[in-house]
């Protein structure tokens, strides 16, 4: 999948993009021989590449395992890259190579990238105040003066739905929404460029989902950040983002902006996901294009195309050949050979069975 | 009913999220203004919301908690009690004319033990009792009753049970002590350090505790004190070698705890999001990983403090701790290895058992006073 995945995903390469990943890949060694050299990897991100302009919103999808909360951290460099590499650009068009970035060298950029956690309850310590857990940022890297701190602080809070009275309460007092706030004000005290938002709604209910949602499309409007936006959930990532890419087991199966992924998927996988999504219309009847069997293991995943074990569409040659990035519509990208004619005329006996499908 | 309308104007008003706390204080807030009779602040955005909670800070609610505790108030008393009674209890003596000092000798009055009774077997098998007069004599007041002198008689030398007891309770607090702080700092420094970098790092230090934890301390302190008096050391020293073994094989246990702790909380998203965040690693340490280890150090500190003064006391009884003259609450509990002593003195030994386990007892109840009351998932 090598080749395929060194081509730019995006047509067009003049718009300003804030990050640039590129064939990216963490592997994690599972097992290791008797002098710790690793001999088997858990391929966690296996080659994912994607552009995110500035002030835009890239929504990450897939299933529980798929490598979608790696790819965030990777991107973050919490693990030592293994492959490929993460180019961030900052407002001056200067361009860091987050993979080969030195720890000191990353220390000033920890501004610019920002992470909210998954899980408001153990992502805030609990023996700080709310004050002291959002100012520890801002005094680490100095973002104001010493003396302003607790102005800036309240100023944060406030903006992010906190009241001024907080600021000396500990995170326990807090229900689960109010707690994601303090991670986002946390987060946009030391003035992020990009926040990568790991499922920051999934651990919350419905009604202050949206209000956190809001939040932070708010404080994207203000503030001009882009968010990578990680979530399982697709309702949300459809309100929020700009372009959605699909990951299946390591890799994006599919690309493109909000209205191609979700009014014209064309990825099996990426179709069975949104028939999953239950309707609120008791009369319509749905009929969700079930997923079969569990995601395949990432330390051993299946040849060729990853997803055949899984997909209804598997032709012969889904089993050996790995599919290439197609570009079915501007900035709409696909990898599947269902779609894939050019591969389809090489190998004319699968190009039958792929056509026999879509007849059906 | 004029309350319950205000109360429907707050609820939904604060933005979905009216914990539980802030309806409470809200409803208190309703009583404040039922009686003052001025307009209810209502919650927006714009308007912030005057409620002042009383803010406890974690020390203080370790505090408040500790001490609803009746255990723990019982433990603190008892631990209270000894550590006057040994550190000013001897100033306090002597102020109000109690002259015993710790090695003083009362040689105010010669004993002569006039003689004994004595048996024993003819060569016809008869059992013969008779009175075998001697004039040995001893230059001090040896063996004295409980009196109004001596409140607690003397001992084998003529020294005050009731003054030594005072010094011994030194001897035993202050060893405790030392031990146990320098257990923590080494055990925190190296557990510390295994389970914040990992790897080799970690290898080599566990496989130290590992070893360290084979070794069985009691024969090793028996050597170690023969070792000891083969070098001819200075018996007055013993106690600082006591207090070296003492603490080279205490740190491993603190160390398996500090080290298990930082593991788990290394995996804590929130000190994954201080890296997020580029905290300094000495900020990361000391702000966020040592204070959430302290109460389980705290805990393992005050229950360690009462091993040790038992281990202390052992190893007087067996003659390896403080030597005589000095007082150590274990070597006068060893009077009663004479059976003599123990059936008609009780008073050279009974007081300094009681207070060992005093001591051991006051430091378990305020330890485990400390756990409840640390928890932080503990409410009220």
């Amino acid at each position: 999948m090598d080749s395929q995945n060194k081509q730019n995903l995006t047509v067009n390469g003049e718009k300003d993009y804030i990050l640039r990943v590129n064939n990216l890949k963490q592997y994690f060694p599972v097992a290791k021989s008797m002098f710790g050299k690793p001999k088997a990897f858990l391929r966690a991100v296996d080659g994912v590449s994607f552009n995110l302009e500035r002030g835009k919103t890239i929504g990450i999808v897939g299933e529980s395992g798929c490598g979608k909360t790696t790819l965030g951290r990777t991107i973050l460099r919490l693990y030592d890259i293994t492959e490929g590499s993460a180019l961030y650009t900052d407002d001056e068009g200067n361009v860091h190579e987050l993979a080969k970035l030195k720890r000191n060298e990353l220390q000033p950029l920890r501004t610019h990238l920002q992470y909210v956690f998954q899980d408001p309850y153990s992502s805030l310590p609990p023996r700080m105040t709310v004050g002291e857990i959002i100012s520890e940022g801002v005094i680490t890297h100095k973002i104001v003066e010493k003396s302003q701190v607790r102005d800036y602080v309240v100023s944060v809070m406030k903006r992010c739905g906190l009241q001024e009275h907080y600021y000396d309460r500990y995170p326990h007092e807090f229900s689960g929404g109010q707690r994601q706030r303090i991670c986002i004000a946390r987060a946009l005290a030391v003035k992020p460029k990009l926040v990568i938002c790991d499922e920051p709604v999934s651990a919350l209910d419905v009604s202050i989902q949206a209000q956190v949602i809001n939040l932070l499309k708010r404080l994207q409007r203000e503030e001009g950040m882009s968010y990578m936006f990680i979530s399982h959930d697709l309702s949300v990532v459809k309100y929020i983002s700009d372009a959605i890419a699909v990951m299946y087991l390591g890799n994006i199966v599919e690309m493109g902006t909000t209205d191609d992924i979700c009014n014209h998927a064309m990825h099996p996988y990426t179709k069975a996901l949104f028939s999953a999504v239950p309707v609120a219309n008791p009369h319509k009847k749905s009929n969700p294009e079930e997923l079969q069997g569990e995601l395949p293991s990432p330390a051993n995943p299946p040849q060729g195309c990853k997803f055949h074990t899984r997909c209804k569409h598997c032709t012969e040659r889904c089993t050996s050949a790995a599919p290439r990035y197609i570009e079915v519509s501007p900035g709409h990208i696909v990898a599947c050979n269902l779609y894939d004619d050019e591969s389809a005329d090489e190998q004319t006996e699968s190009g039958v069975a792929a056509a026999e499908v879509n007849n059906e | 009913m004029k309350e319950k309308k205000k109360l429907d104007n707050i609820a939904p008003s604060d933005n979905l999220e009216t914990t539980a706390t802030e309806v409470k204080s809200a409803e208190e807030q309703i009583i404040e203004t039922n009686v003052t009779e001025t307009p209810l602040i209502v919650t927006d955005d714009t308007v912030t919301q005057q409620i002042h909670y009383k803010q406890l800070s974690p020390a203080m609610m370790v505090t408040r908690r500790f001490f609803r505790s009746r255990l723990s108030i019982v433990g603190l008393a008892m631990l209270v009690f000894l550590f006057l009674f040994s550190f000013l209890g001897p100033v306090f003596m002597h102020w109000f004319g109690y002259k015993w000092g710790e090695t003083t000798t009362d040689d105010s009055i010669k004993i002569v033990h006039a003689g004994e009774w004595v048996e024993y077997t003819d060569a016809q098998g008869n059992v013969i009792k008779t009175y075998q007069y001697n004039d040995k004599e001893v230059n001090f007041n040896q063996y004295a009753p409980v009196s109004k002198d001596h409140w607690l008689g003397t001992d084998e030398k003529g020294m005050d049970v009731y003054i030594r007891l005072m010094y011994g309770g030194r001897i035993s607090l202050t060893l405790g002590f030392v031990v146990v702080l320098l257990e923590t700092l080494i055990g925190v420094i190296l557990g510390g350090l295994a389970g914040y970098f990992g790897g080799w790092v970690d290898q080599i230090i566990m496989r130290i505790v590992d070893i360290l934890n084979c070794i069985p301390t009691l024969p090793i302190l028996l050597i170690a004190s023969a070792v000891l008096e083969s070098w001819k050391v200075d018996p007055k020293f013993n106690i600082y070698y006591l207090l070296i073994i003492l603490t080279a094989f205490g740190w491993s246990g603190t160390a398996r705890i500090v080290r298990g702790q930082i593991l788990y909380l290394r995996e804590q998203e929130y000190i994954v999001a201080c890296e997020v965040m580029g905290v300094p690693t000495w900020r990361r340490i000391f702000k966020h990983l040592v204070p959430n280890i302290m109460p389980q150090l705290i805990v393992s500190m005050t229950l360690g403090l009462g091993s040790i003064i038992l281990y202390e006391s052992t190893l007087s009884y067996l003659g390896l701790g403080v030597p005589i003259p000095y007082a150590a609450w274990g070597s006068m509990i060893s009077a009663s290895t004479d059976p003599i002593l123990m059936q008609n003195y009780p008073n050279l030994w009974i007081p300094a058992g009681i207070l060992i386990v005093a001591a051991v007892l006051g430091f378990n109840f305020v330890g485990d006073g400390l756990r409840d009351a640390m928890d932080p998932k503990m409410k009220r």
